[in-house]
């Protein structure tokens, strides 16, 4: 299309200032526009007529292609007809633009216009502000919402050690015998409470851990490894609650594409939910099978199941089934964490009725390819 | 028991000691830094060390390595304290010479028998 305007192209202003300074003996005006590290671009009746070194090596086209080429051939018309560049009432402002250069990629520029008359002509130069390191909105957002997660991941690490602190000491005077019982149990208060803001920080570094999910490197981890280890680290909240864990895993190594770490939270939380739905004195079987091309981990409890109003809202955030007056402790995020990790890794999590009562949670995954037969 | 309990903050130091000390058989030791770690090790001679982590100047990780290259103490188990124990930070202190790892925060009421419980299985 610009080879066809270039035809269009009459004798420009340009040329008529150039033999302007030549006749009388001044710096070459190409050479001073030149020099300068902006684009430069002179501009009359919407056609370029002068376009500067760092213009052509910017936009691609030749000071010979380009010149007295209409302005939309190399800024996009909408930002042209928003910034009313064709009235050209955007002098002296700073006005952001897309630019399009000769291989028809876009890029952000900041323009000014400046007016001169020259010859009782008026013409216009734009210095076109193209920072090469300036970011796009996208790019901004992107590092305010880093510096928003690198704030919470400080405060949580920053908040971990009074919190240990208070903890502690709450915790030695909760079980001391030197205090009434009254006052024990406003100990026991602020023990439990200095608990729950514990795991509400916990709950932020969790957050926070998926912060760097888009850069998330999946290894090949071994899954009965890691359920084990998973359910020995949930043993002790079982014992509390009289619960047995009965495990049935098939004879061979399976192997999954994941993050360990981030696998792991999702079997302790899946865990933590089937404990405190179990009833005292009940089972909850964990267990694993291979299909073909999936694997899926299903973790059963014997409790009152989830309400069916709760069902469809389950794994949105902050949302716990309540079973009659009883509401579980926690924040009612750690199912949606768990899908959000399972959606990094490939798979899909899920629930379904007991068969008999409880639940059984699920997460399938897509087997490594290296499972061992 | 001896141990010996290395923390930047001394609320912590304070609570772990009363936690610890509420096993009868364990007598604690508190520093609040790593430079006075190294230096008391030879004297106290602990049975463990409770090292914390993250201190400024010499951290834990700094001073483990001081006392797995020092021939007079380097045979003393360490338990590295730390905020958050990922699987490949855990596997990393391990490969660094810490026998075990305790997560903060930590429960006073089990602290003495779970540093027990590391050094029987050692």
């Amino acid at each position: 299309m610009w080879q066809e305007l270039a035809m269009q192209k009459s004798k420009s202003l340009w040329d008529t200032i150039k033999s302007y300074f030549k006749a009388h003996r001044f710096y070459d005006p190409q050479f001073l526009i030149d020099s300068s590290s902006d684009i430069i671009i002179l501009i009359k009746d919407n056609r370029i007529e002068g376009f500067n070194r760092v213009a052509s090596q910017e936009f691609g086209f030749s000071q010979e292609e380009i010149l007295g080429l209409p302005i939309d051939v190399i800024f996009e018309e909408s930002s042209i007809e928003k910034l009313s560049l064709n009235e050209l009432r955007a002098i002296g402002e700073d006005r952001p633009l897309k630019a399009i250069r000769k291989n028809g990629t876009v890029f952000s520029v900041h323009l000014i216009l400046s007016e001169f008359t020259f010859d009782e002509t008026i013409f216009y130069v734009g210095f076109v502000h193209h920072n090469l390191n300036e970011k796009n909105s996208r790019e901004r957002q992107e590092d305010e919402d880093n510096a928003k997660a690198d704030y919470i991941s400080i405060l949580s690490h920053e908040l971990r050690t009074p919190i240990a602190a208070i903890q502690g000491a709450l915790g030695i005077l909760a079980h001391s015998k030197d205090f009434s019982e009254k006052h024990l149990e406003l100990l026991k208060i602020a023990y439990r409470n200095t608990e729950r803001l514990g795991k509400i920080v916990n709950l932020l570094l969790d957050l926070d851990m998926l912060k760097d999910s888009k850069h998330i490197v999946l290894a090949d981890t071994v899954l009965i490894p890691l359920l084990k280890e998973s359910i020995a680290l949930s043993r002790s909240s079982a014992e509390k609650k009289n619960v047995i864990i009965i495990e049935n895993y098939p004879a061979n190594e399976v192997r999954v594409l994941s993050d360990y770490d981030k696998l792991m939270h999702v079997c302790l939380n899946l865990l933590s939910n089937a404990i405190k739905s179990s009833p005292s004195g009940e089972k909850i079987l964990v267990s694993l099978e291979v299909f073909s091309d999936k694997v899926r981990v299903s973790i059963e409890d014997r409790g009152d199941g989830i309400p069916e109003n709760f069902r469809p809202k389950l794994f949105n955030s902050f949302t716990q089934a309540i079973h009659g007056d009883k509401k579980q402790e926690g924040l009612g995020l750690g199912l949606h964490l768990s899908q959000k990790i399972i959606d990094l890794f490939g798979g899909t999590i899920g629930f379904v009725p007991g068969k008999e009562k409880g639940t059984i949670f699920y997460f399938e995954l897509p087997v490594s390819g290296k499972r061992n037969e | 028991m001896k141990i010996l309990v290395v923390d930047d903050d001394p609320d912590i130091l304070t609570v772990a000691k009363c936690a610890l000390e509420m096993e009868d058989d364990i007598s604690a030791k508190c520093l609040l830094t790593g430079k006075d770690a190294v230096q008391e090790i030879k004297n106290f001679s602990p049975d463990i060390v409770l090292l914390d982590v993250m201190m400024p100047e010499l951290d834990g990780l700094a001073v483990l390595k001081l006392i797995r290259e020092d021939i007079q103490v380097k045979e003393t188990p360490v338990i590295l304290f730390t905020a958050k124990a990922l699987h490949n930070e855990v596997e990393f202190y391990k490969e660094k010479g810490a026998q075990g790892i305790i997560v903060k925060p930590f429960d006073p009421i089990t602290l003495g028998t779970e540093v027990k419980k590391i050094l029987l299985s050692l």
